[in-house]
């Protein structure tokens, strides 16, 4: 189930990253209170060793981590991407990322534990990343919130924000992108996938090739991209396609392949060569 | 046939591309698309201000051995190309076809051309159709509007479409444009407007040319012509080495050349005109045939140029208020060259011949 306190802001996870876990010496030394109702049921419940500050039932010296806030404790249900660290386990005070049951500190441990595909979903804010995938079975890569707007996906200023290649589909879903770099796609680099990206924002995206999207597609398996209700703003290209480039052909059988474009918006982009946003370079 | 690689599948549906750019020397601002063999379906898109400073191909430009190109319900406003090709889109092709419906190109901008289509050298089939579109106040250096251009063998077919107020600002064509370079076009223009064009040197509404043996098969029918400005055939000028060109059930009003054929210039070389159920009414040219100017071959003086079934009325020009015609046959069938009060001044038709 989705969290509904999504409001906070990057500020707010930066500094519950930095600042996990919390400091348990700092905690009074009292004895726990009743433990709350929604709290697991048929774990032995540890001995008492100080103050519960909160009345959750349990102390610093249990495992409290927060002993101010009596929704966080060791058996409290982990709520996903919203700050806090709920069942004290040292991670989801600053989550990038959520696979499966699971909070990660970064996109990219979220990936890997990804392999054999799956939903990844991104914890709202804005999260530096330079990820890439290889998925064997198909990929989705969605914001939490279902926001695009409050789910930002940014640049090192290294390569691409997120590579993906090898012979699995992704999905893209309610995400942003911004102010990513690198020679092939600032944004998001592929090769030789199928792609779905829906309500996907790509913003201010530097590349040699691809200022946003760069996909190569040679394998003899027909292949579709489809970008539907997609907002492609100010990415720039030194070569070919502004917004996005899509190379195929050299593939030993020649297969069709399709690129769709629905409802979507390409505003202000820019590139030296062909395709100010879009530019579609087959070999032949 | 295909050359290698790839069948590939553009689909743009509902998208809107605005202001994107070329910044260096390429081209296609908004999206460039170059299979070997492919297909490119855009529908319901906006395609506006984008920009190529110098380089070629306007907002969009297609390339390939054998493409199937369908535009239908587009938009093209304002886009800019500020050398070298079309403002809006460029189809260059060695097969295939290309269609476009219920398109508006208005307000671009460029060296030549807002919507070009070009089948280049090869012994294969290009149709073009352009059905129900308008082109509206774009402007360039030459061919302000549509371009059709063969190098190989083009089919084309443009259909209810309008030419309005489109400005060849140095040179010629206006409105639209075919050229043959080594090849040859059948063309069927019919149900179209062509009114306040304004062309600085030929063809306001309808520039036509062929070179060498080109030869271009032109047929206009039920299209209206009013208002249109040029130097030299302000409505249409044809020039022709052969082939044949007919116009039927067609209207010229109204129209102004500076120098000759108010309504049409005609080059026929040695080929064959044909002028049914046309109307000329109030052309004006300065210096030689008020409705229309036929300069043929001096040589063979074997072009022709035959009217039937028309009217031809109040029409002015210094020599040839009705018709000048040069080194070529005028006949005349059952057609109305004014009296009284719809004469033409100071006569009918000039000729001369060596």
């Amino acid at each position: 189930m989705k969290s509904a306190a999504f409001g906070f802001s990057l500020a707010c996870l930066v500094a519950a990253c930095t600042d996990k876990p919390s400091d348990s010496s700092a905690l009074p030394e009292s004895p726990p209170g009743s433990p709350p109702e929604d709290s697991a049921d048929s774990a032995p419940k540890p001995a008492d060793t100080g103050d519960d500050a909160d009345g959750d039932g349990w102390t610093a010296a249990d495992g409290d981590c927060d002993d101010s806030d009596a929704t966080v404790h060791p058996e409290a249900a982990e709520t996903f991407c919203d700050g806090l660290d709920s069942d004290c386990d040292g991670s989801g005070a600053a989550a990038a990322a959520v696979y499966l049951d699971q909070e990660y500190d970064s996109l990219q441990e979220a990936l890997d534990a990804a392999v054999g595909g799956g939903t990844v979903q991104v914890c709202p804010g804005s999260w530096t990343a330079e990820a890439s995938a290889a998925p064997v079975q198909p990929l989705t890569l969605a914001s939490w919130s279902g926001s695009a707007e409050e789910t930002v996906l940014l640049g090192t200023g290294g390569d691409a924000i997120l590579s993906v290649a090898g012979a699995a589909e992704l999905t893209l879903e309610d995400l942003s992108f911004a102010e990513g770099s690198g020679i092939y796609g600032g944004a998001l680099h592929i090769e030789d996938i199928p792609l779905t990206a829906r309500r996907v924002v790509f913003s201010e995206n530097w590349a040699l090739d691809g200022g946003a999207v760069c996909a190569q597609i040679e394998r003899s398996v027909e292949t579709t991209l489809l970008f539907e209700e997609c907002f492609f703003e100010a990415n720039v290209a030194s070569s070919d396609g502004g917004a996005m480039r899509i190379g195929t052909g050299a593939d030993a059988e020649p297969t069709v392949h399709t690129v769709r474009v629905v409802d979507s918006h390409f505003q202000d982009n820019s590139a030296d060569g062909l395709g100010g946003a879009c530019g579609w370079v087959a070999t032949w | 046939m295909r050359l290698g690689g790839d069948l590939v599948t553009l689909e743009i549906e509902g998208s809107s591309f605005e202001g994107n750019s070329i910044t260096g020397n390429g081209g296609s601002a908004a999206v460039h698309f170059s299979p070997s063999d492919g297909v490119a379906t855009i529908m319901d898109s906006a395609f506006t201000g984008n920009q190529v400073s110098d380089g070629y191909q306007g907002a969009i430009g297609v390339s390939g051995y054998d493409l199937e190109v369908q535009v239908e319900g587009c938009s093209f406003r304002e886009n800019i190309m500020g050398q070298g090709g079309p403002s809006a889109m460029y189809v260059f092709m060695w097969s295939g076809s290309a269609s476009f419906q219920d398109c508006v190109f208005e307000g671009n901008q460029a060296q030549s051309g807002t919507l070009m289509l070009h089948i280049d050298d090869t012994p294969s089939l290009a149709e073009f159709s352009i059905v129900d579109s308008s082109f509206l106040g774009n402007t360039a250096e030459e061919s302000a509007g549509l371009v059709l251009s063969s190098a190989g063998y083009a089919e084309v077919r443009v259909e209810g479409c309008s030419f309005e107020e489109n400005v060849a600002y140095e040179d010629f064509g206006a409105g639209l444009t075919t050229s043959l370079n080594d090849g040859s076009m059948e063309a069927e223009v019919s149900d179209c407007i062509f009114l306040d064009n304004k062309a600085e040197n030929a063809g306001a509404g309808i520039y036509a040319s062929g070179d060498g043996d080109d030869a271009l098969t032109l047929a206009l029918s039920d299209c209206s012509f009013e208002d249109n400005q040029a130097y030299n055939g302000a409505g249409m000028y044809l020039d022709l080495e052969t082939g044949t060109a007919s116009i039927m059930d067609s209207v010229f009003a109204d129209y102004y050349a500076t120098s000759r054929g108010g309504a049409l210039s005609l080059y026929p070389g040695s080929a064959e005109v044909t002028l049914t159920n046309v109307e000329f009414q109030d052309n004006k040219a300065d210096t030689y045939g008020g409705a229309f100017y036929v300069f043929g071959d001096s040589e063979t003086q074997d072009a022709s140029v035959t009217i039937s079934s028309g009217s031809i009325l109040r029409n002015q020009s210094a020599s040839g208020g009705g018709a000048r015609v040069f080194y070529a046959r005028l006949e005349s069938q059952d057609t109305d060259w004014g009296d009284g009060a719809d004469d033409n001044e100071p006569d009918d038709v000039a000729t001369c011949k060596a």
